[in-house]
């Protein structure tokens, strides 16, 4: 009897480590900048509240006091995948912010033109210093006082702050002082719809 | 490490490098000032000491001319060696648009520095020279001298702080194309506070989702992907998965039309198809 032999070899579907990788690269810094900005940690908790004294250095440099772990932008700005490693069936991504700086800024302050003309007040237990000023230091301290005085606004030190990286260290395990507001990580329902998508592209 | 990540490094050793000839400028006028000696009182020079203060603004006029050269010539070297960093060593994933426009966001901000440095320079001479014909006081003339040098140092930072947010955001936006490039679409969250000092541009799009911000225009001839709304903006976009999008209750534009058009119940209509 005669016929046809029709031979399929079968397409094996191949781990897709690169796709999956540049998803991760392109999602999860997302996540974290927005999660963030809305205030609320990694475990979908809202962040705890600044102190009063840095709402009050906010207010006076007429910021926005959402707790969104941002005054130049460039920590939040910097988190991005710094590296990446792709196997046959594994991918490793590293997401983090980098090595660069920011500039450091202050609140405008009344106190510190004070301060500058030798005039402290409440410093070491006194309750006010008097002190005559000459002319040219009573100047000195009406052009200082002016620029403190000039309406709510950050004021660049002209020094810069420490590495991102290790800014967001402190920010998220937190210090003797300064609460953790654990950040740099996903929520379990960004995890699953992460993996909702990584799904839908893992094998080809 | 990726090419954009040592371009933070790189740009901060320029800061570095601006402000140790910022601190040696100082220090070389007050060296040239303390010569004259003059008594408190008696600090116009010109009525006081005739041609030892032309020579004096001479000095000054000279020591601030080579000061505008050598950070002229620190701004190249370092913009130089921020190219290198991003182009040097990319992400084996950025096509070569990308490094393209890298290259460009860096050698924009460099020319800025170096063309804030030349106009500065400019302009302290020129204060030099109205203090040499006017006889005015010598305080004066410093003060002015140092308020420029310090708003020059604080433009230069500027413009390396605005290449090293723009050089960041350029990478995430990067690693979302080619996820849109795989058939993935994402849409674009401006994220940012919100406050009294945004721009029209950020007001009106933070807490907002877009199809494509490179169609966005922020009024300042910078593109929106890298700058946001312009030097200094402090705002970000995050790229996020229309499904993430539309349940944490963002509204979302299409940016491909002038106006550009809410298509949140559109897109909820498909999802739910």
């Amino acid at each position: 009897m005669g016929g046809i032999t029709v031979t399929k070899s079968p397409k094996i579907p191949r781990f897709n480590g690169p796709g999956i990788a540049a998803l991760i690269k392109a999602a999860v810094p997302g996540n974290i900048i927005r999660r963030t900005g809305r205030g609320v940690d990694m475990n979908g908790r809202q962040f705890a509240a600044y102190s009063r004294r840095y709402l009050r250095q906010l207010k006076r440099m007429g910021e926005d006091l959402t707790v969104d772990l941002r005054m130049s932008g460039g920590m939040i700005n910097s988190i991005k995948a710094r590296g990446a490693e792709v196997t046959g069936n594994r991918v490793v991504i590293t997401i983090a912010p980098d090595t660069g700086t920011s500039p450091q800024y202050r609140a405008p302050s009344e106190r510190r033109a004070l301060r500058q003309a030798g005039l402290v007040e409440g410093r070491f237990g006194q309750q006010a210093v008097y002190r005559t000023l000459t002319r040219k230091e009573g100047k000195a301290m009406q052009k200082s006082l002016a620029y403190e005085q000039a309406g709510a606004r950050k004021i660049d030190t002209g020094r810069r702050g420490p590495q991102h990286n290790i800014l967001a260290h402190y920010l998220h395990y937190g210090t003797s002082k300064l609460p953790a507001r654990p950040f740099l990580g996903l929520t379990p329902e960004e995890t699953k719809m992460l993996f909702d998508e990584i799904r839908k592209i893992m094998w080809r | 490490m990726s090419g954009a990540d040592l371009a933070g490094p790189v740009a901060d050793g320029a800061i570095e490098d601006l402000r140790a000839a910022q601190e040696a400028v100082d220090r070389d006028l007050l060296r040239i000032l303390l010569k004259l000696n003059t008594e408190d009182g008696e600090d116009s020079l010109v009525r006081r000491q005739g041609q030892t203060a032309v020579a004096v603004y001479r000095q000054i006029s000279d020591r601030l001319a080579q000061a505008g050269e050598d950070a002229i010539s620190v701004a190249g070297e370092r913009a130089l060696a921020a190219v290198e960093a991003v182009l040097g060593a990319p992400p084996s994933t950025l096509s070569l648009d990308v490094r393209a426009e890298l290259d460009q966001i860096v050698s924009r901000q460099a020319a800025d520095v170096v063309k804030v440095f030349a106009g500065a320079e400019r302009e302290i001479r020129a204060a030099v020279a109205r203090g040499v014909t006017s006889g005015g006081s010598l305080g004066d003339i410093v003060a002015d001298v140092s308020i420029k040098m310090r708003s020059t140092y604080a433009q230069a930072q500027a413009a390396v702080d605005a290449a090293i947010m723009a050089v960041g955001r350029r990478a995430v936006m990067a690693e979302a194309a080619i996820v849109e490039d795989e058939g993935i679409p994402l849409v674009y969250v401006y994220v940012g506070p919100r406050d009294g000092k945004n721009r029209p541009f950020c007001a009106q799009w933070v807490g907002k989702a877009v199809t494509d911000p490179a169609r966005m225009d922020n009024g300042q001839g910078l593109d929106v992907e890298s700058f946001c709304g312009g030097y200094n903006c402090r705002h970000s976009w995050a790229p996020t998965f229309i499904a993430a999008a539309l349940s944490e209750g963002y509204s979302i534009y299409d940016t491909s039309t002038t106006p550009a058009r809410d298509i949140t119940d559109d897109l909820r209509r498909q999802q739910e198809g």
